[in-house]
């Protein structure tokens, strides 16, 4: 059991991809020379920061894109590392494809390993488990993910098994029934889990109620039918709608030819049409405040609607955010928690979307202070647009970025989830070649012009879980309180 | 690091062992000495990345903590991130910053580690802050007050306000009760806030001293070099006092308790089963771990199969162990279904254990375990800060590092008789202790 000093890990960034330059922005002084043979001969200074030594050059890992013939792109990370093999099919459809039926897309990929042709869903579980491999298959708004993993000696049963769960599952109506017992159990569970009521109620109040805002009840949950399944699994679940990464011990060669072999005969399909979606106008600031009467602690987010994924500006916007609240170092965690002790947690970040993103702000602050946390979130929200930030603090935050982009890139499956990413929200293909070099060319100038483009505290919602016998009179001063009960129904 | 809601918080507090080890395809090459002034160091060297880790570990923990000052261990974690005589108040987390790398920190009953990542020309920059934390950290009334704080804001977001928050603290008290384990690291912010600026200071000169430190470092090093580097930093830091520990009488007999938890916040009924098990260097705790994948892990495993699957009764069903320094436990729990009574998943659970006991596994289940494993250590090697924290791990657990690259051996001697024999021995119902979370009625 662990307790930690940390933050909550808010949302992975997408990095990566064949950084071309050198990555000489990671040297304070690149030219010093750093320690290394000097040391014998000076005695050691400690009031003085080490000089960091000769910045390195980067080594990122190849990889090989492949289209096959039925459409699908393959994507081939060979590492070794360790010996373990990951395969990581996307399909660019997710929950916006729901229709009248939230949760849809949810459920077809919960639904994936519950029975396959010639298996049971039990059987299924005894040949993944038996070989120590694990499985797992969620759907987001924008795409479904279905990832197998396990030991490289394994790698053809693997494939095997991806292949039956993704291309024919029989979706069997006991385990259909099962599921939704399930469902409607987490969906009480996560009614009194401040976590999951603050998400849903940002997003509904930044997305609506369609789209990206709906969320499941038990009237959606008890509609879906085995015949939807069928038909939602028929339509999206097509090679050229989808993306396969495979990371491990494992080339090129024999990762086409693997393919080949195991995804053989798989047909394409007609690319389903986008679903139009409406999105709220947000004019002017209010609060909503979901009432949780036990609260200890107020759980926050100040939230606005934002760009698409693709947007161009992306990577310089987040260096933007990383000085409003990015990590330790941000303005937030310091000035919520380090200077004035209301929170464990805070920060901001772009959550990121095809259609529509969303920027937040967020903390938890225990209820006497509430309304003075929200204060300081627009207090830092304003003052990043009124102020151009001081070049020491940018250069900080440039450094961060670009440094632990690169860390990132230790990991192949990170190398894999962004390049999947590309795929996934149409970003220019070489996104990540140009990433680090758009995020190092930020200038407080620039920092000041994304800020006021893309910041609006004006047309923020202010969404608080919490109890309001002892914290709603103090937010009126942000605007009309609308209060809600756990199932985010109105009750004003 | 992140916040998880305990139904899900439940099934990963076993690991307060850093991830496993390394198959035995894997050779982490590694080199191991004491500085003169007791401060162990491990060093692996690795270039696939230009990256660098180092991991600091104190053997210090909420168990070597007095009862009326729990929750110590842990506020020191975050006091150290203060400031030292050479580095002003807050700037660590900006040098760090502003070098492209990231650190944290953490806590558990036996120890207390830290951990920096970095590009790999910055290793002395680690060297920097962790020489200078453990040389002279600064302990002064402005990071002590502002820390009071937080560490009560973490308690209320980690445990106090979230549903089933109260699981671990009630599970170590149940079943640790009498050691310094029964309470958790996050602790009582009473006896913070009643502390005085000198008993943190003593703490401070108590553990954190070299000889009670472990400096692991793993990837895109000069091994030579970071010797040379590490006995310039860390060399002229003078050796302390041995820490004294309290000793902890520990074995399998004690009263056992059934508490019932009402909380107003609880969703769904729960239940959980807690067994006192051995400490983590008994040669009994392998079988134990693969007893509990037989159990729980997967959805062939039995308590899925019985609870979720077949009888539809619980939403999850899961087991662990917390196996520690110089105690530890075994547990099982089920959240039940909408409408299911604790009554029913008390007697499923139960029964499950039961014929454990009764007619042990198959040995197909035993090799079933065994491929789990395998693949858990194989995918724990990934990262060179898994690496650093691991040979840390094995070094001070078992005075031997190199174990990380041979911890599957250890599994494969296991029986299946093994298996039967510690059911027998660890799972009877009479020792059993029981905690209940029953669904207010509103």
């Amino acid at each position: 059991m662990n307790t930690t000093r940390g933050i909550r890990n808010m949302k992975t960034i997408s990095s990566i991809i064949l950084l071309a330059l050198p990555l000489a922005f990671l040297a304070c002084n690149s030219n010093s020379g750093g320690g290394s043979d000097s040391i014998a001969m000076e005695p050691l200074d400690r009031s003085k920061r080490p000089d960091p030594g000769p910045a390195p050059a980067s080594s990122f890992p190849d990889y090989d894109t492949i289209t096959t013939s039925e459409g699908l792109t393959l994507y081939v990370i060979e590492s070794n590392r360790q010996p373990t093999i990951t395969y990581r099919l996307m399909f660019r459809s997710g929950g916006l494809f729901d229709g009248e039926k939230t949760g849809l897309a949810e459920f077809v990929a919960s639904m994936l390993d519950q029975g396959v042709v010639g298996k049971s869903a039990f059987e299924l579980a005894s040949e993944i488990d038996f070989i120590g491999a694990s499985l797992s298959a969620s759907a987001s708004s924008d795409f479904i993910a279905v990832s197998v993993s396990g030991l490289s000696k394994y790698k053809e049963q693997l494939l095997g098994i991806l292949n039956s769960v993704v291309r024919a599952p029989t979706f069997p109506e006991e385990e259909l029934e099962k599921l939704k017992e399930r469902t409607v159990s987490n969906l009480i569970s996560e009614r009194s889990e401040p976590d999951a009521l603050i998400e849903k109620l940002r997003r509904k109040l930044v997305y609506g109620d369609g789209g990206y805002g709906a969320f499941q009840s038990e009237e959606s949950v008890a509609s879906i039918t085995r015949d939807d399944l069928v038909a939602f699994h028929r339509k999206h679940f097509i090679p050229n709608n989808a993306s396969l990464a495979i990371v491990g011990k494992i080339d090129r060669d024999e990762g086409v030819k693997l393919v080949e072999n195991r995804l053989r005969g798989w047909r394409k399909g007609s690319i389903p049409e986008e679903p139009k979606l409406d999105f709220p106008t947000i004019s002017e600031r209010a609060v909503h405040l979901l009432d949780r009467s036990d609260s200890v602690q107020s759980t926050v987010r100040v939230a606005q609607q934002s760009f698409p994924r693709s947007n161009q500006d992306a990577p310089e916007l987040k260096v933007v955010m990383s000085v409003l609240g990015g990590g330790f170092s941000g303005r937030l965690f310091q000035n919520l928690r380090e200077d004035k002790g209301y929170t464990y947690g805070a920060g901001s970040y772009a959550a990121n979307a095809a259609r529509m993103g969303a920027i937040v702000s967020y903390t938890d602050v225990r209820n006497e202070v509430t309304a003075d946390a929200v204060g300081e979130i627009f207090n830092e929200l304003n003052r990043i647009r009124e102020e151009p930030i001081p070049e020491a603090e940018l250069d900080m935050h440039k450094k961060y970025l670009a440094g632990n982009y690169m860390l990132s890139l230790e990991r192949p499956m990170t190398i894999a989830q962004n390049v999947q990413e590309i795929d996934v929200y149409g970003l220019a293909p070489d996104y990540y070649q140009t990433y680090v070099t758009q995020m190092m060319s930020v200038t407080p100038e620039l920092a000041l012009e994304l800020a006021n483009k893309y910041l609006h505290p004006s047309k923020s919602v202010i969404g608080i879980v919490g109890k309001r016998e002892e914290v709603g009179e103090s937010l009126e001063r942000f605007g009309d309180v609308t209060i809600y009960d756990e199932k985010l129904e109105t009750q004003n | 690091m992140k916040f998880i809601p305990f139904s899900r918080l439940l099934a990963c507090v076993g690991l307060a062992a850093p991830m496993g080890a390394f198959a035995a395809s894997l050779n982490i090459e590694f080199e191991e000495y004491d500085l003169p002034n007791g401060m162990h160091v491990i060093l692996h060297q690795n270039s696939d990345a230009p990256v660098v880790s180092s991991y600091v570990l104190y053997h210090v923990g909420s168990k070597d903590e007095r009862p009326d000052r729990t929750g110590f261990a842990h506020f020191f974690e975050h006091l150290m991130f203060e400031g030292s005589e050479n580095i002003e108040r807050k700037q660590i987390d900006k040098l760090i910053s502003g070098a492209g790398g990231n650190l944290n920190a953490s806590t558990s009953f036996d120890r207390t580690d830290y951990y920096i990542n970095l590009p790999a020309n910055e290793l002395e920059l680690a060297l920097w802050i962790e020489s200078e934390r453990l040389m002279h950290a600064v302990i002064d009334e402005t990071g002590v007050e502002t820390q009071r704080e937080v560490v009560k804001e973490e308690r209320r977001s980690r445990y106090d306000n979230q549903p089933y928050g109260s699981i671990m603290e009630n599970m170590a008290k149940a079943v640790f009760n009498g050691t310094p384990y029964e309470w958790t690291p996050i602790g009582s912010a009473q006896y913070i806030d009643d502390a005085t600026i000198e008993e943190f200071r003593d703490f401070y000169k108590k553990w954190y001293v070299p000889n009670n430190a472990i400096l692991a470092i793993s990837g895109d090093i000069d091994v030579e070099q970071t010797q040379r580097l590490v006995e310039r930093y860390f060399g002229e830091i003078p050796r302390g006092a041995e820490p004294e520990r309290v000793e902890i009488e520990w074995n399998l007999d004690a009263s056992v308790t059934t508490k019932v938890v009402e909380e107003p916040m609880t969703p769904l009924p729960a239940t959980v089963h807690i067994w006192r098990a051995p400490v983590l260097t008994d040669e009994d705790a392998e079988a134990i771990d693969l007893l509990i994948n037989i159990l729980a892990v997967g959805k062939s495993s039995r308590l899925y199969r019985r609870l979720v699957d077949t009888e539809r009764a619980a939403v999850n069903a899961a087991a662990f162990t917390w196996l520690q320094e110089k105690a530890g436990l075994v547990a099982a729990y089920a959240i039940g279904n909408r409408g299911v009574s604790i009554e029913q998943l008390d007697a499923l659970v139960e029964e499950e254990v039961q014929k454990l006991i009764d007619e042990g596994v198959t040995s197909k289940e035993l090799q079933k375990a065994l491929n789990q494993k395998e693949a858990e250590i194989a995918s724990s090697v990934g990262t060179m800060s898994s690496r650093a924290q691991s040979l840390a791990y094995y070094h001070l657990w078992y005075g031997d590092a190199g174990r990380a690259n041979n911890e599957l051996e250890a599994y494969l001697k296991v029986t299946r008789e093994d298996l039967q024999r510690v059911a027998k021995k660890y799972l009877l119902k009479e020792r059993r202790n029981t905690l209940h979370y029953p669904v207010p009625s509103k």
